[in-house]
């Protein structure tokens, strides 16, 4: 019997992503890859479109990391995003039948939908970092291109480690916004209150 | 949730049984219907691999590695260093302006270019080469609301969730960026006058305070009270929409355009109604309606019928009506069920927001389907596989070959 290993501290995995860990999003990615990839691939009746379908679900939990360890339901929120990108597999798949039955004669192998959307979200990120400020597009560049730690990048820049976090966290929002102006949706968050 | 035959549609889709009527009938269920089933699903088979009552896929670490670097590199590409970037950017806006003006004097000189030998020499060309270049289909929903105050709201970059409140309505946009106009309380207030309108290429929906829904097409618009105290229920459209009303006999519920009055007591319908096309048309789905005329000509539909009204006021009306071709818009694909070329070239630069240079001078008619999210290319070589035309894309505008 293949069984899933738990994986175990979520809440320190979520942290670690949130700090921009790779390893840990990895981990991650790979736990709900195994458990969901049978699943959703009833919904696009391909392997290859449920791995896009994954890869399109978790591209917007990376871009959400600092938002990870407040998330109320990880695990709804990631089951909500999938769901949506699940329904348009679906509803290509049933526009597909009709079209397979009309003038065009393309076999069903040819059609791609939207294969390119990652390298869409590559693009758009990479025009959201080069219209940040100088600042910002620096702290954002040394986090991701550097991997340093904002403790490294505030000791670099001689900042405090909060203003770094800070504008790491609007680097993130601005690049979110960005896309949803291009018509990439993040559903909405449910975040835990705090109240202390 | 869902219903029983939803998911017996979805049984049929997972087994690859579906026939094209059911496909045609789950893509018309309800999106948070077809959502709550699949997240339902996704939740309950995660949750006994968890449990170890179904067996976990099995998973190459390699390619799971893969995948995430992948992820991970949307947002780690090597940029230029900054200081190069900047200087990128000056040029790139200069080069811009330069650009702009190319293509303004470019269009212009096109039509002193493109003399008979020109286009003869083009249609010996193949596809590859006519196509210059290519339109990708349309994003967003490109609407624009207007509120009482003629103040305007871009809903494509307004926030998700309450956009407005307006007496005892609240205007709540959905993530999928539906509107939504939602009576908070009974008491009666003052009813204001909105207005929707969609740009090319866009197309949006609404649910009004009466919870009668409204899908626009690409350059439509609708004007709607925000909510409906009186007797009657009240709006106005240009362009195309569909219509589900709310039933509600004691608030007949009318649909102005153009000189042109619907008439209905709950029912869905589509009006197609656009200024730069003669022929005002209403197809019937469910339910009755009446057309009656600014003149006082009348005719009554049942489901199934077309009415279509020329640019004189002169009434037809056909029954059994390609009901699938009237609503393809909403439902996403172009159909062509013998329609001819100029309509779907004026459909096709509505979508794409193209111009076209007709140069031909039949007008042949087209049978078959096309989804919308597809490039333009796609949809005219579709239609030139018929053998009857052929097209040459050139910047933002398409050539009609002679």
């Amino acid at each position: 019997m293949n069984r899933v290993a738990p994986l175990l501290a979520e809440n320190d995995i979520r942290n670690r992503i949130a700090e921009g860990d790779e390893t840990a999003f990895t981990e991650l990615f790979g736990h709900y890859y195994s458990i969901l990839l049978p699943f959703v691939s009833r919904f696009t009746r391909s392997e290859a479109d449920a791995e896009e379908v994954l890869q399109e679900t978790f591209v917007r939990v990376w871009l959400s990391r600092e938002q990870l360890p407040d998330i109320d339901n990880l695990r709804s929120w990631i089951y909500t995003i999938a769901s949506r990108q699940c329904l348009m597999v679906l509803r290509a798949n049933l526009n597909n039948k009709k079209k397979i039955n009309a003038l065009y004669q393309q076999s069903p192998t040819e059609q791609v939908h939207d294969s390119a959307s990652l390298a869409e979200i590559t693009r758009l990120v990479g025009e959201a970092v080069s219209q940040m400020p100088s600042q910002r597009q620096r702290i954002y560049r040394l986090s991701r291109e550097a991997g340093l730690k904002p403790q490294a990048i505030a000791a670099e820049l001689s900042l405090s480690v909060s203003t770094v976090k800070n504008v790491l966290v609007l680097a993130l929002k601005e690049i979110r916004s960005h896309l949803a102006e291009s018509g990439h949706v993040f559903p909405l968050i449910y975040l835990l209150l705090h109240f202390f | 949730m869902w219903t029983e035959h939803t998911r017996q549609l979805f049984e049929q889709y997972i087994n690859g049984q579906l026939t094209e009527a059911q496909a045609e009938e789950l893509n018309r269920v309800p999106e948070e219907e077809l959502l709550a089933f699949i997240q339902a699903h996704l939740e309950g088979g995660a949750a006994a691999v968890e449990d170890g009552q179904v067996e976990a896929a099995v998973i190459d670490p390699e390619r799971v590695q893969d995948l995430a670097e992948q992820i991970l590199a949307v947002d780690k590409r090597a940029h230029a260093p900054i200081k190069k970037m900047r200087r990128f950017a000056i040029g790139w806006l200069a080069a811009a302006v330069l650009i702009g003006l190319a293509i303004v004097f470019g269009g212009h000189f096109y039509r002193h270019w493109l003399q008979e030998k020109d286009l003869d020499e083009l249609s010996s060309k193949n596809q590859q080469q006519r196509y210059h270049n290519d339109v990708a289909p349309p994003a967003g929903s490109k609407a624009i609301l207007t509120l009482g105050n003629g103040q305007k709201v871009i809903l494509d970059s307004a926030v998700i969730g309450l956009i407005k409140k307006q007496g005892n309505i609240n205007i709540i946009k959905s993530d999928s960026g539906k509107l939504t106009y939602a009576l908070i309380s009974n008491k009666t207030s003052e009813t204001e006058y909105n207005t929707l309108e969609t740009g090319r290429g866009g197309q949006t929906s609404i649910i009004l305070a009466d919870g009668t829904k409204v899908w626009l097409d690409a350059s439509s618009s609708l004007r709607y009270p925000t909510s409906f105290p009186g007797k009657e229920r009240k709006v106005e459209i240009r362009g195309q929409a569909y219509f589900e009303v709310a039933k509600d006999p004691s608030k007949p519920f009318y649909v102005d355009v153009n000189g042109m009055r619907v008439s209905v007591l709950g029912t869905s319908y589509n009006i197609k109604a656009y200024d730069d096309e003669s022929t005002r048309i209403v197809t019937l789905v469910a339910g009755a309606v009446r057309v009656t005329m600014d003149q006082g000509k009348t005719l009554e539909m049942a489901p199934g019928d077309q009415v279509k009204v020329g640019a004189a006021g002169e009434m037809s009306k056909a029954a059994h009506a390609d009901v699938d071709a009237a609503l393809a818009w909403k439902n996403g694909y172009f159909i062509f069920n013998g329609s001819d070329m100029t309509t779907l070239l004026k459909e096709a630069s509505r979508w794409y927001d193209v111009e076209v240079e007709n140069r031909k001078t039949a007008n042949p008619r087209f049978y078959g389907e096309v989804p919308r999210n597809t490039p333009l290319s796609d949809l005219l070589k579709a239609m030139e596989l018929s053998g009857k035309v052929k097209f040459s894309i050139q910047g933002n505008k398409i050539i009609v070959l002679p």
